[in-house]
């Protein structure tokens, strides 16, 4: 652990520990970007560090196990890693353009594993991207809350990210801290990013509708996530017994935050910002709060009154919890094996296909009937336009 | 230092008795959710008092034996629920922690664990039974949440939870953002509704003893309250009462809540008999007219 926050934290400072990390990646790493991508991707990034889509070119080259979705890397987090050094040494990057561009391929992606009928990678190594983006975009609009908030938000993300999966060798457990449910510290990452992005929608003009959109992209890398904690389930090398699991997972669960924000705390006051976090009330850059300490404390004590640990039954219940049963969700039959799609999407796939099919044969095709859409349509044109006026005012 | 003292002592007295009142309205909410629509159409239905006797059992054998760790972490997430969301006044010890998302992602984990589709459903991989109780409707629910999320904080930025919108929307009140709450709920009811007592009764089936499966249904019934509050908390929130309104203030955010909650009963109970519940369609079309018309009273002012 104390060597990967040293990694981190080398990474952070300097660009030269980057270019010789991407060597790195490059030459061990299992998934590895094809030679004509990354070559070229890599030239122009050095050629011109400053310009936003060479950065850009280089995500493929860190996330290609995202993309490929059908290698397991061997280093997962040291690609997310590696994306949010080299965006943040970069000079000025245009963060709207970044965070259209991941905003515009993560639903690509999602939406082409779906049909390829296989698991994506885990997409939601792209969420720290997203959140540095917001983070640069807040700094320069001058929104040091919502800035704050997504820093916070992206350091945390980190290093479950980085921690989870040596953690999840030892205990699978571990995985679930990254679901996004109220206490666990998955939540905090998903609340803090959704509140940050929409205070840049409140505040910033042009952002009123990016920042909503960034708000529900993050909801669905939270969905993904749970339909991702499931897959690598197995015995782990340490085989805890019920009740230490349970209060190691707990302590962790508080724990954890707790000494993310107090680091973060002390990395801010070092670079010299202003200190306004504590870890009872985290600000959400627009005016809300989120004090998760004081609920995880709230349902702790009702869960002790109600099952009652120091009576012998209440010890031999807390024995029988089960933790293997994880739900093996329907949201996972999207994924793994054959997709099992409702009536109605797989009326519109059969449609579709038989629509293409009739454009490739060239005879006498009609258009798709558009009546049963047209409130639908008329609210999505409604929409765009709003959403232009918005984007323009 | 004596005033702060009594103010504190007062919200936690405000939380208790909105616990117990909670949980005395469950079986008649429960009554009205499984035997409304058919009453209503004339049909002869049980009356309430099996389901206030179960009712007691439950809270009966909970405290004569405890409950298992399982039904434990459902009914303390759910007790934490009742304790946080506004019902007659916002004047609460924990008013703070009031957030809809974090609320609502509560309400729905609690939902998925209250009922076990998987064991009971997912048979060789195939997903055997029907996907009313499943996790399929808690997807787009949650994305809605995320939605409501974000309107809330567009239309009424500084906002702090539901509190926070209470209070701005007795100093200002925004039809905008009111009409796009009230859209949001109505797509998450109709999307997520709450769940019937055939479908619990079914995913139960392969729960072996009997004590543990009339628990387990009263649970969820507890649960179908909860949803019910914090769907009317959403629908209209201008309805609870702000702290400083006195007793009037209080006893008109009594008779509010009844009414709030009479309202979304009558509501869910009739996309129920319509067939309306899990619309896709409807529900898109509720999502998109809250954004509507929440982007529309952004940029009127």
């Amino acid at each position: 652990m104390a060597l990967a926050a040293a990694l981190v934290a080398a990474l952070c400072v300097s660009p030269a520990l980057v270019a010789v990390a991407i060597g790195v990646l490059q030459t061990q790493e299992r998934a590895r970007c094809p030679q004509y991508w990354a070559v070229p991707a890599l030239l122009l990034w050095v050629l011109f560090p400053s310009c936003t889509s060479a950065f850009l070119g280089l995500l493929p080259v860190l996330l290609w196990p995202i993309i490929n979705g059908r290698v397991i890397a061997s280093f997962p987090a040291l690609g997310a890693v590696l994306a949010v050094s080299c965006l943040w040494h970069q000079g000025d990057p245009s963060a709207f353009l970044v965070t259209a561009v991941v905003g515009i391929l993560i639903p690509i992606l999602a939406f082409g594993a779906v049909m390829r009928a296989s698991a994506p990678g885990d997409l939601s190594f792209l969420r720290p991207v997203l959140l540095l983006s917001i983070v640069i975009a807040a700094r320069a609009e001058g929104l040091e809350a919502s800035a704050q908030a997504a820093a916070l938000g992206l350091f945390l993300d980190l290093v479950l990210l980085v921690l989870t999966p040596p953690a999840m060798k030892l205990v699978p457990e571990a995985s679930y801290l990254r679901l996004p449910l109220p206490p666990l510290p998955g939540f905090i990452v998903l609340w803090l990013g959704i509140h940050a992005a929409l205070g840049m929608a409140a505040g910033v003009q042009g952002w009123s509708v990016a920042g909503v959109g960034v708000a529900m992209l993050l909801g669905l890398l939270a969905l993904l996530d749970v339909s991702s904690v499931q897959k690598r389930s197995g015995r782990g090398v340490l085989d805890l017994p019920a009740g230490t699991l349970l209060l190691t997972f707990s302590a962790a669960v508080l724990l954890l935050p707790v000494a993310v924000v107090l680091l973060f705390s002390a990395a801010i006051h070092q670079i010299g910002g202003t200190l306004l976090l504590s870890v009872f009330s985290l600000g959400g850059g627009d005016g809300a709060h989120l004090r998760l300490p004081l609920l995880a404390a709230l349902m702790m004590m009702v869960w002790l009154l109600l099952t009652r640990p120091w009576t012998p039954h209440g010890l031999a219940r807390l024995q029988g919890i089960q933790w293997g049963q994880f739900p093996r969700s329907e949201l996972l039959s999207f994924f793994g094996g054959k997709p099992i799609f409702p009536w109605e999407l797989r009326r519109v796939l059969a449609g579709a296909r038989r629509f293409f099919r009739n454009v490739r044969k060239l005879r006498g095709w009609k258009m798709p009937d558009g009546r049963r859409a047209g409130i639908g349509l008329w609210l999505f044109l409604l929409a765009v336009v709003l959403a232009v006026l918005g984007l323009t005012s | 230092m004596m005033v702060h003292i009594i103010s504190w002592l007062e919200a936690l007295a405000q939380d208790v008795f909105q616990i117990v009142l909670l949980a005395i309205l469950a079986p008649f909410i429960a009554w009205c959710l499984r035997c409304g629509p058919a009453w209503f159409g004339g049909i002869a239905t049980v009356s309430p008092y099996p389901i206030i006797t179960q009712h007691l059992a439950f809270w009966h054998r909970g405290w004569k034996v405890g409950f298992s760790g399982r039904d434990g972490v459902c009914l303390a997430a759910l007790l934490t629920v009742m304790a946080v969301l506004p019902a007659i006044t916002t004047d609460l010890f924990w008013i703070s922690l009031a957030d809809p998302l974090l609320v609502g992602v509560l309400l729905l984990a609690i939902r998925s664990i209250a009922v076990p589709p998987f064991t009971a459903l997912v048979r060789d991989g195939r997903i055997a039974g029907n996907t009313r109780t499943g996790i399929r409707p808690l997807v787009p629910a949650f994305l809605l949440l995320c939605l409501v999320e974000a309107l809330s904080a567009l239309s009424a930025s500084g906002a702090d939870g539901l509190g926070g919108l209470c209070a701005i929307l007795h100093i200002e009140p925004g039809p905008g953002l009111e009409g796009a709450l009230a859209a949001c709920a109505l797509a998450l009811g109709i999307i997520c509704p709450p769940l019937r007592h055939e479908d619990v009764i079914m995913a139960l089936s392969d729960v072996r003893d009997r004590e543990d499966r009339n628990q387990r249904r009263v649970l969820v019934e507890l649960v179908n309250c909860g949803w019910v509050l914090f769907l009317s908390d959403l629908a209209f929130p201008s309805g609870i009462a702000l702290p400083g309104s006195g007793v009037t203030g209080w006893f008109s955010g009594l008779g509010l809540l009844g009414a709030r909650l009479i309202l979304v009963v009558l509501v869910l109970g009739g996309l129920r008999t319509t067939g309306q519940e899990r619309s896709s369609r409807l529900t898109a079309l509720f999502a998109g007219l809250a954004l509507l018309i929440a982007l529309a009273g952004r940029f009127a002012t």
